[in-house]
């Protein structure tokens, strides 16, 4: 599962990253390291 | 070719105000040219994990901020449509199991690293808990930091 690299499907795919990151910076309360905790337990250990 | 893990990449859409954002950022734009790799397990696991806050129609539209915003590609234990010879028993249990007994380690963690392990080309790991799986991968193992550093 490769991606085209075509730079309209490049762009296209920054510019809903971006909408993705905006949206999510207002709807994160927890952190990095407690989301990666939840997910793999004790093995989280940066 | 570098395999990158779940926390990269979880960061770069969802915590941008932590401050490992500025040396996650720098490394995936520098590892962009490289054809880097994300194993199905990982997509699987950040899609779960950002299905809490996308619409069903963002979650649609992954291929497009995901893999082509990031020119990263999905691997897979074999190629999709020979998914049918798979042994599922190897691939989900006894390689996994084989790993947790040698190295104490998530099932998550050892299916990720099992699979970078047996694709060709892959030779680095990426992620932010290098330090829990230094010396349990036959991988070279960095965080997106040692990364930007051995590649300066």
């Amino acid at each position: 599962m490769r991606p085209t690299g075509t730079a309209a499907a490049i762009r296209r795919g920054r510019r809903l990253a971006k909408q993705i990151q905006t949206q999510m910076s207002s709807s994160s309360n927890d952190s990095l390291d407690q989301a990666m905790a939840g997910l793999r337990g004790r093995s989280w250990s940066p | 070719m570098v395999a990158l893990d779940t926390d990269v990449l979880l960061l770069a859409f969802a915590f941008q105000s932590d401050k490992r954002q500025p040396a996650n950022t720098a490394f995936l734009k520098r590892v962009r040219a490289t054809s880097p790799v994300l194993t199905i397990y990982n997509l699987m696991e950040l899609l779960g994990q950002l299905s809490f806050n996308l619409s069903p129609a963002q979650l649609d539209a992954w291929q497009a901020w995901l893999l082509e915003a990031h020119q990263l590609t999905v691997i897979w234990p074999l190629a999709p449509d020979d998914m049918g010879t798979l042994s599922f028993r190897a691939e989900i249990v006894d390689r996994p199991f084989a790993r947790m007994r040698a190295h104490r380690m998530s099932f998550m963690d050892a299916l990720v690293l099992n699979l970078a392990e047996r694709t060709p080309g892959v030779e680095q790991f990426v992620t932010w808990n290098a330090r829990h799986f230094k010396n349990k991968s036959t991988l070279q193992i960095l965080t997106p930091e040692e990364y930007l550093n051995q590649t300066s």
